[in-house]
């Protein structure tokens, strides 16, 4: 009998070791590769979900905005919102509203902002007159709202009480017309990476869009009422059905009703 | 793994089991395997819960949107079976979910004393025309009328049947 069957080898042969390390070095690489993959995966739901709530909260802001609105106005790449709402709120007290019968219907003006329906436009023309207005010098930089008036308007200068010069021109002649003074505005924007709602200048950031949030808004003018219909979409960070088919995919739409518009 | 597991008297017994038997191998591909399947079937699940996530989002803006379209109408409008019938030919919004799975029913009713039966009108899912299953003779003069909306339809997770309802109550008003 021969030493070496007296005492088995215990060891490997290189061959055996190195098979053995290719085929751990196979496991491995797999092992790395699932992982990595996997953490992709985890990651990109969790995003997902989470810009899923941006998308509601912007839904719940702008719906809250539009219903209290007067007038909503919606920019030609539909990007950008502009909501004039009263002020329903006197610094934190409540505001009490003086509600005056006129020939136009019933008029409800809170403190801080009026309405008059005796206002006087001409077309690419800035003066604006109103024999009821009662224009001051407070009233330089108060918001402007009403028919034929571009969104963002500012009252520039008061020549007399019942004339004065806006900071843009009026884009058709109108008697009579309804006019809202030193309303609230409330603009949502996309700036940057961020969906962000100015309120009288005041900005605050409403969702961030890491997932590229697209938010746009089309405003419907019907003969007795007003609304808006919103679509928010994002580019999710799967793309297995490519990017438009997964952007198409994740599209919110929202609809609501300016109550504020609903009188009579 | 086993070594200098030899016994004496049998053929194979001279050489030394160094290695790893066909078994153990399997066994321990085999954990492996039940490991990462099941990490994958987890990860599955989180594909499957976006998707059921993303129908519940749509299907409660469809509520919302349909009940805002209803308190907007005209009273006289809200009380006509016909007219909601009509109404609910179109998706409450551009949801393509909205428009494919779910079934809508929308159930009128006076308020507080409805008649024994509710005004319902029922679009089923992917339908074109809603169908009038009964009507509220209390409608016609009711000051106040209960909206009730339920979507329900079936999820792709785990098949199971879900709904998603809103209620409301609108009155009578001088509306344009």
């Amino acid at each position: 009998m021969k030493q070496k069957h007296l005492h088995p080898a215990t060891g490997f042969t290189v061959t055996e070791l190195l098979v053995a390390v290719a085929a751990g070095a196979v496991v491995l690489a797999a092992v790395t590769v699932a992982s990595v993959a996997l953490q992709k995966s985890f990651s990109a739901a969790d995003k997902f979900l989470g810009t899923q709530m941006q998308q509601i909260r912007i839904v719940d802001y702008l719906s809250r905005d539009v219903r209290r609105s007067y007038i909503v106005t919606a920019s030609s790449d539909l990007k950008t919102i502009t909501c004039i709402i009263p002020n329903y709120l006197n610094g934190n007290a409540r505001s009490t509203p003086t509600v005056r019968t006129t020939k136009n219907g019933t008029v409800v003006s809170y403190p801080k902002s009026r309405t008059v329906t005796d206002a006087v436009t001409t077309n690419a023309s800035a003066t604006l007159t109103s024999g009821t207005a009662a224009f001051t010098s407070a009233d330089i930089g108060a918001s402007v709202a009403g028919a034929n008036i571009p969104t963002g308007t500012t009252i520039q200068s008061v020549s007399n009480a019942t004339s004065a010069t806006l900071s843009a021109n009026a884009t058709a002649s109108t008697s009579n017309a309804t006019v809202t003074f030193g309303a609230t505005t409330v603009v949502y924007s996309i700036s940057g990476s961020s969906i962000v709602r100015t309120e009288n200048g005041v900005v605050t950031n409403i969702a961030s869009s890491t997932d590229s949030l697209l938010p746009q808004t089309t405003d419907v003018i019907l003969s007795n009422t007003q609304y808006t219909t919103t679509s928010i979409t994002f580019q999710p960070t799967f793309t297995s059905g490519g990017a438009a088919a997964e952007q198409s995919g994740t599209t919110v739409f929202a609809t609501t009703y300016l109550r504020n518009k609903r009188r009579g | 793994m086993r070594i200098n597991s030899y016994r004496v008297g049998l053929k194979r017994s001279r050489k030394p089991l160094a290695g790893v038997t066909l078994v153990e191998t399997m066994i321990a591909v085999a954990l492996v395997a039940v490991f990462f399947v099941s990490i994958f079937e987890v990860n599955g699940l989180c594909l499957r819960y976006i998707t059921s996530s993303k129908n519940n989002v749509a299907v409660l803006q469809g509520v919302q949107d349909r009940l805002e379209q209803l308190r907007n109408l005209s009273f006289a409008n809200l009380t006509s079976a016909s007219y909601v019938q009509s109404l609910m030919t179109t998706p409450a919004n551009g949801a393509e979910f909205l428009a494919r799975s779910p079934t809508e029913v929308v159930t009128l009713s006076a308020y507080p004393t409805p008649n024994a039966s509710n005004t319902q009108i029922t679009l089923s899912a992917g339908g074109s025309s809603a169908t009038i299953n009964s009507t509220d003779s209390n409608l016609a003069t009711a000051k106040l009328v209960k909206v009730n909306v339920t979507y329900s339809w079936t999820e792709t997770l785990g098949g199971r049947s879900r709904s998603e309802q809103s209620e409301t109550i609108i009155s009578a008003g001088t509306k344009k």
